[in-house]
């Protein structure tokens, strides 16, 4: 009787938070992980959907409550420099840049991606000038390509997001393009295609299913990377339109306010954007390894 | 009339340069004569072995045969047809005729597919059959190449399996289609010693049932003895002699044919004996020897060798031999 | 009970002779899920100046043990019982720094890979150096580099050669130079890993010439370790075979070969093809090697033996005598040697 070689295989990306877990739930920490990152999410998403019912006041009010103010029972989370609710700031202020976030993530897989499955599966010297110009893109630093482009094309959501997400294509481009030089020469792939496969069957079939996981990593990395950008645009006022709340523009004044002693503005906008950050990570990650036939 | 014939096949592939070196150096590419003029015949039913050490060709040569590469010189010809003058197309179709058996069961196999749907993947390119029958006969496969219950293995993964049942798996995949020619690459090298006499025995016993031609690519003479009735022995992209097993064994003419008979560790320490081993390495594919490719190694060496090219000989009914100790 | 050569009643010229020895070892490997027991009770020894030849395929634990005797078990694997007895040291007790001076000194490993074992950045010759002066660094570099160029010598490699880097060397000589580095600091046992499973036909045979060769001029002992047989019958004087990390049989090559008495042992030698005979039939041995994390009950072998019985099922059997130094674990053999107890 052939009994199948189970082999158990630790999961791919071991994170440090896994460590520190599985003491707690052993075997089932990769779903208690992804659990919790799914909980983050939701909460998040629907703490931002849900903001104008839930906010209990309007986080553009200035002088609702005295300035820099601690938290108490009128405010439970302070108020900030210009006596604005902390609250209310933290609810709203995830809309605008989870949509940018996503917007960058979405732009970024549909061009990167593609980009790098076929410029590395044709190969050759186009395949050679496409990473050469790309590697060029890489080396700007991040936040000034994304300056000089909203310079240019006008402060919008759409606008930050293409800004910050050709930031990262070439990040994707990189990832997707190494992965697919190295399964491209696999017998696999060379069994594919003597078993008749066309080329966008193996790159479906073949090449995708094998390069998927690295390519979350990249977006998890993209989030909350695009997250902390448009809290720069906003510091130097080319972000978002400066009447919107958004926890990155608090983290930026949370720093001023922080000597003062004042560790609410900061404390609760930076808690968001870790919950945020974590949150996706969590759920991308756990997705790749579920999905990863080696765990199951 | 043969079933395969090869004349004068040659490979080469041109040494990796960057884009720099490519736009900037005056020298032109240097080449690796991966093949450098193979020529021999396979009547319907063999199981020809392609004997060699690394860097003979063995691998490319087998390649080319199921028409998966391209050669740069020569002609293969396949039940009369030569399969590199076919329209892509015409080749596509003609490939169902013909397929590859892998060396290493593990990389063979695409991780993120399951078996029975890596076994059907020649059926779902090429196959006649509706998906729906598809998968019956994948059930049967499983149970033909030993795979029992086929339900079970239909639905688990590469990396749940052994070696031994991963190569399986990928000669089930091989015949899928009904094949007519198999190229088998090494096919039990990296598989454990104790199963490599099922693995042996099913491709044995695949080609007596399906009347599949076989080429068996390996550098394990002992495996080459027990599993072909005819033999080539290559060197740096030559065929240095070959002919029916029996023949080969019993009176080996070339040096290197006697050379390699005489390294092969005997299983059995009453045979132990002293060794005539030949000196050196093989050199490397980017620049061989002139004249006959062994002619720096070899303990019977003439003047002439290290000169001409010698061509292959019948020195007796289909046993061959390219070499100047036996002059046509 | 069963007398094992264990019990036996040595005389003092046969201590002499003995150079190592493994009592009852046993090594795991913990993973956080699964605990594969890589060793279990595995007792061998190994006389001055003999060549033994571990035989076993993958998981049996023919490389963990080679490990183990050089001291090499490092979490996740453990030495979970047992003692290894060299030249009457007691190794598995020393400490850290009296085991790097055995390691390299008196025993040597000579690794599987060239290709990898080396450092591309370094040229042999600084090789040697390092090594040689790891171990005693009163040696100059001078006088270490000396030492490469005479065991170099020895194996063919010109002394010019010193200073070349290890992509400069085929795979071959890259195998010298391994073996070179194992004899640097000329130790009395080699531990050579399946030193020609990464090299072609020809090579393999020149490397185990030289082998043999360098055995009688450096007075060494030698445990080799392969999968393949035909390797064991030319060099081995005594054959251990290990099947899923237990001691299936130990015999003399000869008896080995011409009286296999494990079933294991005689399977796999008739499944084996040989370019001797004109057999047309292997016989083949069903299944595959045991899950070191999930083995069999009883006696591993027993899903693929054609001899199974119930006990073999629920019992794991335990060394048997069968010869002159010679032992196998079945219970097909303990009517034969019944009355030893």
């Amino acid at each position: 009787m052939n009994t199948p070689q189970k082999t158990r295989q630790k999961p791919q990306t071991v994170s440090v938070m896994a460590k520190l877990v599985s003491p707690l739930f052993g075997k089932g920490y990769g779903r208690a992980l992804m659990l919790a990152g799914i909980c983050m999410t939701l909460f998040v998403t629907g703490m931002s959907v849900l903001a104008p019912i839930i906010s209990p006041h309007d986080p553009t009010l200035i002088g609702l409550g005295p300035p820099n103010d601690p938290p108490s029972a009128q405010f439970p989370m302070g108020t900030d420099q210009y006596g604005r609710d902390m609250l209310s700031r933290i609810i709203w202020g995830g809309r605008f840049v989870l949509l940018v976030a996503v917007t960058a993530v979405a732009i970024c897989l549909t061009i990167g991606v593609p980009i790098g499955l076929a410029s590395a599966y044709a190969g050759g010297n186009v395949d050679r000038a496409i990473a050469l110009i790309m590697d060029s893109v890489y080396a700007f630093p991040s936040l000034v390509l994304a300056i000089m482009i909203i310079s240019v094309f006008g402060v919008s959501i759409i606008n930050d997001a293409l800004a910050i997400a050709v930031v990262f294509i070439p990040s994707y481009f990189r990832i997707v393009r190494s992965q697919v030089l190295s399964i491209k020469e696999m017998p696999y792939v060379d069994a594919g295609k003597s078993a008749g496969a066309g080329t966008p069957a193996v790159l479906l079939r073949y090449i995708w299913p094998n390069v998927i996981s690295s390519v979350i990593v990249v977006a998890t990395v993209n989030f909350a990377d695009s997250i902390l950008t448009t809290a720069g645009l906003d510091f130097i006022g080319l972000g978002l339109p400066v009447n919107l709340p958004d926890w990155g523009i608090d983290l930026t004044y949370g720093r001023q306010v922080l000597p003062l002693g004042v560790w609410w503005t900061i404390v609760f906008s930076g808690l968001m954007i870790l919950i945020s950050a974590l949150g996706f990570s969590l759920v991308s990650e756990g997705y790749a390894e579920r999905t990863n036939p080696k765990l199951r | 009339m043969p079933f395969l014939e090869v004349h004068d096949l040659k490979k080469f592939f041109p040494v990796q340069r960057s884009l720099i070196a490519q736009l900037f150096s005056g020298a032109s590419a240097q080449n690796v004569r991966a093949v450098d003029g193979v020529s021999f015949t396979v009547e319907k039913g063999d199981v020809f072995g392609l004997v060699g050490e690394s860097g003979s060709g063995k691998t490319t040569t087998g390649r080319i045969t199921a028409g998966l590469t391209k050669p740069t010189q020569g002609h293969v010809t396949v039940d009369g047809t030569e399969i590199f003058s076919l329209k892509k197309t015409e080749l596509r179709k003609f490939r169902k005729r013909m397929q590859l058996v892998y060396q290493d069961p593990l990389s063979s196999l695409n991780p993120k597919m399951t078996i029975g749907d890596a076994i059907g993947e020649p059926l779902r390119y090429l196959g006649d059959e509706k998906s729906s029958k598809r998968r019956d006969k994948i059930i049967k496969l499983l149970t033909d190449v030993g795979l029992s219950p086929p339900e079970s293995f239909y639905a688990r993964y590469p990396h749940q399996l052994s070696g031994g049942q991963r190569q399986r798996v990928v000669i089930a995949r091989a015949i899928s289609i009904g094949p007519e020619y198999l190229v088998a690459d090494e096919p039990v090298a990296m598989v454990d010693v104790s199963v490599r006499a099922q693995i042996m025995d099913l491709l044995l016993t695949m080609q007596r049932q399906l009347n599949l031609t076989i080429l068996l690519i390996t550098h394990d003479l002992a495996v080459a003895k027990y599993m072909c009735n005819k033999i080539a022995v290559m060197y740096l992209g030559k065929v240095m002699e070959y002919g029916k097993t029996e023949d080969l064994f019993k009176n080996p003419l070339h040096p290197y044919t006697q050379a390699l008979l005489q390294a092969v560790p005997i299983p059995d320490p009453r045979k132990r004996s002293e060794k005539k081993i030949p000196s050196g390495e093989i050199p490397s594919p980017l620049n061989p020897p002139k004249g006959c490719v062994f002619h720096p190694r070899c303990p019977m060496v003439l003047e002439r060798c290290s000169v001409d090219v010698p061509q292959l000989v019948e020195y007796e009914s289909g046993h061959f031999v390219a070499c100047h100790l036996y002059p046509r | 009970m069963k007398v094992t050569q264990r019990g036996r009643i040595r005389s003092f010229g046969e201590i002499l002779q003995q150079l190592l020895r493994i009592n009852s070892l046993s090594v795991e490997y913990r993973t956080g899920e699964a605990t594969a027991k890589a060793i279990q009770n595995v007792s061998i020894e190994l006389k001055r100046g003999e060549t033994l030849g571990l035989v076993g395929e993958s998981g049996s634990g023919k490389s963990t043990l080679g490990f183990a005797v050089m001291g090499l078990i490092r979490p996740p694997g453990y030495i979970t019982s047992g003692s290894i007895t060299f030249d009457n040291t007691e190794l598995l007790t020393l400490r850290s720094e009296q085991l790097r001076m055995i390691r390299g000194k008196k025993v040597a490993m000579i690794f599987q890979d060239p290709m990898t074992s080396l450092n591309p950045v370094k040229k042999i010759g600084d090789h040697f150096v390092e090594y040689i002066r790891a171990h005693d660094s009163s040696v100059s570099v001078q006088g270490a580099r000396s030492t490469a160029k005479t065991v170099l010598e020895d194996l063919g490699i010109p002394n010019s050669r010193i200073d070349d880097y290890p992509h400069q060397f085929s795979g071959g000589m890259r195998q010298r130079v391994m073996i070179g580095l194992g004899l640097a600091l000329k130790p009395s046992l080699i531990i050579a890993d399946e030193p020609t499973t990464a090299l072609d036909v020809i090579v393999e045979a020149q490397i185990l010439k030289q082998l043999a060769e360098l055995k009688s001029k450096y007075s060494l002992s030698l445990i080799l370790i392969t999968h393949n047989m035909g390797i064991v019958a030319e060099m081995a004087d005594r054959v251990a075979v290990m099947y899923a990390g237990r001691l299936a049989e130990v015999a003399s090559a000869m008896d080995i070969f011409e009286r296999p008495k494990h079933p294991y042992t005689q399977a796999l030698l008739e499944s084996i093809p040989n370019i001797l005979t004109s057999d047309r039939t292997l016989k083949t041995i069903p299944g595959s090697p045991p899950d070191l994390t999930d083995p069999p009950t009883g006696c591993p072998f027993h899903p693929r033996c054609r001899y199974v019985f119930d006990r073999c099922r629920n019992e794991v059997p335990q060394p048997i005598v069968t010869g002159n130094e010679s032992e196998a674990e079945c219970f097909l053999l303990e009517g034969a040697k019944a009355c030893h107890s």
